[in-house]
């Protein structure tokens, strides 16, 4: 071998100039420092653009790096770097600087709950505010405009109505200019009859109770079946309460106790009023009764019969006659088209089947799962109907309408995605879950005639009758049983009224009340609308949250959001703006609970840079000092330290990071809670390479002497067959193993089962999860074992086994004296690559088994078959116990750096690999 | 001593028998033996494969379907599974977008790969410099740092790159007539980001396989082209270039393939769905709901594989070459 020492040699250094060369030479200038340039250029707008942004690490090592890329093409003895320069750039900024990153945090105690730098974590705790006790509360509404720009309806509890835009000062609202007057006191108590009327809904409570205290009375009102309370008692303002059969509501207010007896739900006395039994006695004195606020809800003693909505310029039409002839009114949206139609509410469902389509005039959703997907099935003399949700791609449920049967939803496959056994016993049979249509149901079959309008399924329960389904006639009134209901919320309106516009008796508004779905919880059970034409329609919002009054569905702009869909995109969007978006800069809003905001929004943590201290407005100015220094308390997980911490022991979070020192590589010796599992998992990561090396090395050669006698027939295409497993994507194959092996479904197991009685616990069991991850690792790598081996046996000449034969040697000698060293001398370094490579296969261990089954009792998650790098890669990407240790994931990352390297370092040291390097080749 | 076949050999012998002269039974004991094991060894490789098979062409498509023979009436609901897949539920799984992905970000790896990769090996085959074995010996240990672990670091890099866009007009307005919202491209969640993170491990995995080629083509060729004037660029352009490209093509197809297979951290990086690569989409949807869609899992996994599955067989003499010179799988 030569040695030649062929110093760097830079292209100027070359002699021979001709005229082409001399034009390449002006271009190679040309592309060389135009290119230099631009990639200056470019690297200083990134540099700069990463300070701006507060990403001073990256920014440093772009500009490293930039300057590295500038050094090794401007600098002529650099010249063989040159050619390194676009891989070596690569590598620095997304191999490099992640390992010093890393090397970095794992000295930090960088994770979940302390994130952020101690500077960045004043700055989010400083911008904290409260709603303090003295604030002003709202319910509220959301009113969107598109889809970045939302408003407020608030009402606070003296009824005042404010509607707020972001960064504008609050616009008061005289609820009297949206055309409709309210009565001068929202709820009306009737002594006699002991019922109470709400009139801005048209609701009458009758499970009302009273109570007296010796001088006043206060009142206790069952809604919504039980489980919301509505309460008037004296100097307080009347409101709703979520109740559920008491479960949760162990006072009023302050001083308003409530008792209950044994096993019920009507409280015997509230503070100190006692219930009153016989309410008819009291009613003389009950007959001056007033309670609530002033301006705000009040309750005064009348008769509901007399008080509807009086609405500005309209007069109410006392005789329904002047209306015949209309057949629909039209009102702004969300009332749009109401048809006068009679109504037939013993039929839930209307069949229309010119449509296909189903309308369940009860329904609880948002419109769309009130219609569906109609098939019709017939036995001859009888119909049948099966429908499915529309909007759902993958049917889980179906309705079945059958003749003289309830009506009935089904469920098409239970948790594990098989058919039903509901449907068996209905003797339905599923041609195949994509479609969720029966072949047959029971002996009804699918026809493709349509039944007339006579056809009447279901019972007494609900009935489902034919008629027409439209899209407009949300909003349907019967004069004659003085009724009306939303197909779409399936709400009855049982209270309602019309107006006449004064001058113009052709304009004809609308108050639905007590609007009343059953089947929907709480207060959205209950609804009710005015609608004036060309005007407004005004909701009482059927939703959760309701604040007191009609609310206009449209305001300046502003739409509504009314149906649960649109208040959810709404309320989400409001939650990532938070309530401070809103008000003026000092005048914000501030959220007190989740129906409720607060007003002013004041900042709550005060903070002492000298001291490094946080007092807390709100909670008796408690001091909160910086802890930077870590100390370990025995039993705890992970070092405490890196928060702002009060005398009392309790902490702000977010915490920030500390220095922690060598604590992370300590710790699983330091903290006993994490010996166990690691030494668990280190031995296993060691035994599950090492098995992996031997059992794929051993059956890899043992093909490759099988295949290496030239007597064996088509070896060729054997050989072919045989390294399948090797070529198919890893993560395919093990997905595969994965579902052969499922305890309960799996092919595999069951396979054995059949023949053996015994069903193997794969993946539930330790040590039956340790076989199954043995086994499907000699799948996927004994051929890559066969592979290298028989090109190393070939690569042994014959005529040492000649002059082995000569000697004697009989076969077992001549594989354990001969065979075996020589492969083992060429293989060995691949043999070491192989362990390494398994002692980090994250995808087999990810794939198969995620580490599973757990390790009972672990403080930090760890399964029985993770091994180093899974278990790490658990504790940096966290879950949901303990959460994401970066800093100790780092430490275990460098232990695993630091094993695999020498491993390798080793392995080059002893082998050609290594002599090339040291030789000039 | 033993009379047994042991796996060494061929077949039985004693101390008298030379190992090359055997009797004609024996002969045939050892091929039937012989034969035996590779029929297990071949049942036992491809096992799943007809398992897998089966599942993609039963239209039932459950994991818990007991039988390898589909039943159906009409042979075209063979099909059932792949035509849900690739035609049909394109809404739910975006496979089209899946495939395309994933050959982009195999494809531009491996070309742009094979490039840095040649030019470092050719620089380390035919230059000596300083610092010359501490950078191969760099690039080797590099090679072992568990690159999974250093997540959270490419993570917060290719965010803050996701940033750059909106960053760099606010920063520099007078650059904001130039629409920056080409950088996403290489910001987390999208094929671009993913691209330059397998390019920064690519050095580490095939510098040295590529250094042992280079070594391989003799010095003459070049030194007699320096001779006549030639720069190193063109040596290496119109010379040297043209010798390896054959095994440069087993390289390419190997980290094509390699790519195209990855999936640790292409599940990590890649958010939305139609970002995915075929291998994270397919880990998806099976996790999602195993039982329910596994004949589609099937027909996916069909899909991806038979491609690498025919390149491997047809190109093996020369991966295998390529193999016992430097792991690249395995």
């Amino acid at each position: 071998m030569v040695t030649t020492t062929n110093t760097a040699r830079s292209p100027q250094g070359d002699l021979a100039v001709s005229n082409t060369n001399g034009l390449m030479k002006i271009i190679g200038i040309v592309l060389k420092y135009g290119g230099l340039m631009l990639l200056d250029g470019f690297a200083l707008i990134l540099i700069y653009g990463f300070f701006y942004d507060g990403a001073g690490g990256l920014a440093v090592t772009i500009a490293l790096i930039t300057i590295m890329a500038n050094v090794f093409v401007l600098v002529p003895s650099l010249y063989p770097l040159k050619w390194m320069t676009p891989g070596l750039m690569l590598a620095s900024l997304l191999v490099i600087y992640p390992i010093i990153l890393t090397v970095q945090t794992a000295f930090t105690n960088y994770g979940d709950g302390n994130l952020f730098v101690k500077e960045r974590v004043v700055d989010i705790i400083k911008a904290r505010g409260y709603v303090p006790d003295s604030a002003t509360t709202y319910k509220w509404v959301p009113f969107q405009l598109n889809d970045s720009e939302y408003a407020l309806w608030l009402v606070d509890d003296a009824g005042q109505t404010l509607f707020v835009l972001p960064g504008e000062a609050p616009v008061v609202i005289d609820r009297n200019t949206l055309g409709y007057s309210e009565a001068s006191s929202r709820y009306l108590f009737d002594p006699n009859t002991a019922e109470l009327f709400d009139t801005q809904t048209g609701t009458n409570y009758s499970d009302v109770q009273v109570y007296f205290d010796g001088t006043s009375y206060g009142l206790w009102v069952f809604k919504d079946n039980g489980r919301n309370v509505l309460y008037a008692f004296p100097n307080m303002p009347i409101a709703e309460t979520v109740f559920f059969q008491g479960r949760n509501l162990p006072r009023l207010a302050e001083g308003l106790e409530i008792t209950y007896p044994q096993g019920e739900t009507i409280p015997s006395s509230i503070g100190a009023f006692t219930r009153v039994e016989n309410i008819a006695e009291q009613a003389e004195a009950l007959s001056s009764l007033s309670l609530g606020v002033e301006d705000g809800d009040q309750l005064t003693i009348g008769n509901p019969d007399s008080i509807v909505p009086s609405l500005t310029g309209f007069t109410r039409i006392e005789d329904w006659n002047a209306l015949a002839g209309i057949n629909s009114l039209e009102y702004p949206r969300p009332l749009g088209d109401v048809l006068f139609q009679p109504i037939d509410l013993s039929a839930r469902f209307i069949y229309d089947p010119q449509q296909a389509l189903v309308n369940d005039q009860q329904s609880t959703g948002a419109g769309i799962d009130a219609y569906f997907d109609v098939t019709v099935y017939s036995n001859g003399s009888e119909y049948a109907l099966w429908m499915i949700q529309l909007g759902s791609t993958e049917p889980n449920r179906a309705l079945l309408a059958l003749p003289n049967q309830p009506i009935q939803t089904l469920t098409l496959k239970d948790n594990r995605g098989n058919i039903s056994p509901e449907l068996n016993t209905l003797n339905i049979v599923l041609r195949d879950l994509t479609s969720g249509l029966p072949e047959s149901i029971g002996d009804f079959k699918r026809t493709s005639s349509l039944p007339d309008e006579s056809l009447v399924l279901g019972n007494e329960t609900g009935l489902l009758k034919v008629g027409q389904i439209s899209d407009s006639d949300r909003f349907v009134v019967d004069l004659e049983q003085r009724i009306a209901i939303d197909r779409v919320y399936g709400f009855t309106f049982n209270a309602i009224e019309f107006y006449a516009k004064d001058g113009d008796p052709n304009t004809i508004a609308i108050w639905l009340g007590n609007g009343n779905n059953p089947k929907r919880a709480g207060s959205a059970q209950f609804a009710a609308y005015i609608g004036i034409p060309n005007e407004i329609t005004l909701v009482n919002n059927p939703s959760r949250v309701r604040p007191t009054g009609f609310i206009p569905s449209t305001y300046d702009g502003y739409t509504q959001l009314i149906s649960e869909s649109e208040r959810t995109a709404g309320i989400s969007f409001l939650q990532t703006v938070s309530f401070d978006y809103f008000g003026t800069e000092g005048d914000t809003l501030g959220v007190k609970d989740t129906s409720t905001v607060g007003r002013p929004y004041i900042l709550r943590y005060q903070y002492d840079e000298a001291t490094q201290t946080f007092t807390d407005l709100a909670d008796n100015n408690k001091q909160y000092v910086a802890d930077d220094v870590c100390d370990i308390p025995e039993g705890a997980i992970g070092p405490v330290c890196g928060f702002f911490t009060s005398a009392q022991g309790d902490s702000l979070s977010p915490g920030y990071r500390v220095n922690v020192g060598t604590y992370n590589f300590t710790r699983f010796v330091t903290e006993p809670a994490l010996r166990g599992p690691m030494l668990d998992i280190f031995i296993w990561t060691v035994v599950f390479a090492a098995l992996s090396v031997l059992t794929t090395f051993t059956v890899g050669l043992f093909m490759a002497l099988i295949l290496n006698d030239p007597a064996i027939p088509g070896r060729k295409l054997i050989r072919s067959l045989l390294i399948i497993p090797y070529t198919i994507p890893g993560v395919i194959s093990i997905l595969v193993w994965q579902g052969m092996l499922n305890q309960n479904l799996g092919f595999l197991t069951n396979l054995i089962f059949d023949i053996t009685g015994t069903r193997i616990p794969w993946f539930a069991d330790p040590v039956w999860a340790k076989v199954a991850i043995i086994l499907v690792n000699l799948w996927l790598g004994y051929p890559y074992m066969m592979l290298i081996s028989s090109g190393a046996l070939q690569a042994i000449p014959s005529e040492v086994y000649e002059a082995a034969a000569v000697d004697g040697a009989n076969p077992q000698q001549r594989f354990w004296r001969i065979t075996l060293p020589l492969l083992l001398v060429t293989l060995g370094p691949l043999l070491i690559g192989s362990f390494v490579f398994n002692f980090n296969n994250y995808m087999l261990i990810a794939a198969l088994t995620a580490g599973n089954p757990p390790i009972a009792n672990s403080p930090v998650p760890a399964g029985y078959t993770d091994i180093l790098i899974s278990y790490t890669y658990r504790l940096a990407f966290g879950n949901s116990q303990g959460g994401a240790d970066y800093g100790y994931a780092a430490a275990i990352t460098i232990i695993i750096f630091v094993l695999v390297a020498i491993v390798t370092l080793i392995q080059y040291r002893y082998t050609k690999t290594w002599e090339q390097v040291g030789e000039n080749v | 001593m033993s009379n047994q076949a042991t796996m060494s050999s061929g077949g039985t012998g004693d101390k008298q028998k030379s190992a090359m002269v055997m009797s004609q039974r024996e002969k045939v004991f050892s091929i039937t033996f012989r034969m035996t094991i590779i029929v297990i060894a071949i049942i036992f490789a491809l096992f799943p494969v007809v398992f897998v098979v089966a599942s993609a062409i039963n239209p039932e498509g459950t994991l818990s379907t007991r039988s390898l023979i589909p039943n159906v009436d009409d042979p075209s609901e063979l099909l059932n599974n792949f035509r849900a897949l690739l035609v049909d539920e394109l809404e739910i799984y975006p496979f089209w977008n899946w495939i395309l992905n994933s050959f982009v970000v195999a494809s531009v790896t491996t070309v742009l790969g094979v490039m840095i990769t040649a030019l470092s090996a050719y620089s380390f085959s035919r230059f000596r410099f300083k610092g010359r074995r501490s950078l191969l010996l760099g690039i080797l240990l590099i090679q072992v740092f568990p690159n999974l672990l250093a997540m959270v670091s490419l993570f917060i890099i290719l965010s803050q790159v996701s940033r750059l866009a909106v960053i760099i007009p606010q920063a520099m307005p007078f650059l904001s007539f130039i629409d920056w919202n080409w950088l996403n491209f290489f910001g987390l969640n999208s094929a671009g980001g993913l691209i330059l993170v397998y390019l920064g491990g690519v050095m580490g995995i095939n510098t040295w396989l590529m250094k042992g080629f280079f070594d391989s083509v003799p010095r003459d060729i070049d030194e007699s082209a320096m001779v006549d004037g030639a720069t190193h660029a063109q040596t290496y352009w119109l010379l040297i270039f043209p010798l390896i490209r054959p095994i440069l093509a087993v390289v390419a197809v190997l980290s094509f393939i390699g790519t195209f297979n990855e999936f640790v951290l292409a599940r990590v990086l890649l958010r939305d769905r139609e970002s995915w690569t075929l291998m994270v989409g397919l880990f998806n949807f099976i996790n999602a709901d195993f039982n329910r869609d596994w004949g589609k899992f099937a027909a996916g996994a069909l899909v991806a594989a038979v491609p690498v599955v025919v390149v491997y067989l047809a190109l093996q003499d020369q991966i295998v070459g390529g193999l016992t010179q430097g792991a690249v799988k395995g």
